[in-house]
């Protein structure tokens, strides 16, 4: 988990996604966040998870520092490093600037909570490593300008990025570190690649991305 | 043309074509496998809801007839599941991406089935397929 924060801690901040939001829960039955957000020249991470019924749990990146509440034990984590220039949410970029969106970052912590058997039959639960090879893989191939994926778990524990945009269906599914399917399609030309890597991937995000 | 379903579902899960082809065959979507689709502009579940399970089983399904015969809600399947949605794909979709549709009662769901068919490599188109033609018998 901190591996994740820290790997956030090193993106590059679009101000677009900075935001600030009161220590209040949100969430599922099984987890609940509380307190993130990154607010002006800092990037603030913050993940406090509730484990049921009672008990929790803090994921807190290096250098994180611990605030206490009247209420209860708070947090919240303060990356010191100062972003030198804002990015305009206007800009165009190329990709693989290393962007990563924070709600991105977010869903990918909410998916490493979910228990064995996730979707009602057997699936496994989400693997760290394979986490962290979407996160690496995000962060060389997105831009400002290209929309946040959504993410799904995969029932042998890995997770699904997907793009359903511009008329481009864009799929990229990880299963391990080693097992990485891409699926990319454009509805309005029928235009399929099934069977594309990593290295063909760049076209089809710069077509779903904003310039 | 359709292929032919693999020899080890004819074997282990054969086709039953009691099981009329415009049968709902009803899946449980989780909430994390419901996406927006901005192409269809609408809410439809990821084609990872539609995968294989992974202890080698083919992916479980709810026969609607079976339900409807038994005078069920169609919605009794996601009892004990809460904030799961219910898909419906047709058996005969099912057929025509060359999968089986293998009615298998279990103890506690006597409408239980099973599609069994390759629905990663080569024909990786099936699981998109099923979940772009999905209806939602329950919305998330």
């Amino acid at each position: 988990m901190s591996e994740v924060l820290e790997k956030e801690e090193n993106s590059i901040a679009n101000p677009r996604e900075w935001y600030t939001r009161a220590l209040s829960p949100w969430g599922d039955s099984h987890s609940m966040i509380t307190g993130c957000g990154k607010k002006e020249m800092y990037v603030f991470a913050a993940y406090r998870v509730r484990r049921p019924p009672t008990s929790f749990e803090t994921y807190c990146a290096r250098g994180a520092r611990k605030v206490r509440t009247e209420r209860a034990v708070c947090f919240r984590t303060i990356y010191r490093r100062r972003v030198a220039t804002p990015i305009s949410s206007k800009a165009t970029a190329p990709t693989g600037l290393g962007y990563v969106p924070f709600e991105t970052v977010k869903t990918f912590i909410e998916l490493l909570e979910l228990p064995h058997g996730w979707n009602s039959y057997s699936a496994k639960q989400i693997r760290k490593e394979n986490v962290n090879a979407a996160v690496d893989l995000l962060r060389r191939i997105m831009g400002p300008g290209t929309p946040p994926p959504t993410i799904v778990p995969t029932v042998a524990g890995g997770v699904q990025l997907e793009w359903h945009t511009k008329g481009i269906n864009l799929e990229i599914a990880i299963e391990s570190a080693s097992e990485i399917n891409f699926f990319a399609e454009d509805v309005r030309k029928n235009e399929v690649s099934e069977e594309i890597d990593e290295s063909a991937l760049a076209p089809w995000i710069d077509r779903i991305s904003e310039r | 043309m359709t292929e032919a379903p693999s020899s080890y579902c004819a074997e282990h899960y054969p086709d039953d074509p009691t099981v009329a082809d415009g049968a709902d065959l009803l899946r449980r979507i989780p909430p994390n496998h419901v996406i927006y689709d901005e192409n269809l502009k609408q809410h439809r579940p990821s084609s990872q809801a539609f995968r294989d399970d992974r202890d080698g089983d083919p992916m479980s399904v709810y026969l609607s007839p079976v339900l409807v015969s038994e005078n069920r809600e169609l919605s009794a399947v996601l009892t004990g599941h809460q904030g799961f949605a219910l898909a419906a794909v047709t058996a005969g979709l099912a057929r025509s991406l060359s999968q089986t549709v293998h009615p298998d009662p279990i103890p506690e769901e006597s409408s239980h089935a099973v599609v069994c068919g390759d629905k990663e490599s080569g024909s990786r188109r099936v699981a998109r397929t099923l979940a772009k033609a999905a209806v939602w018998v329950v919305r998330p």
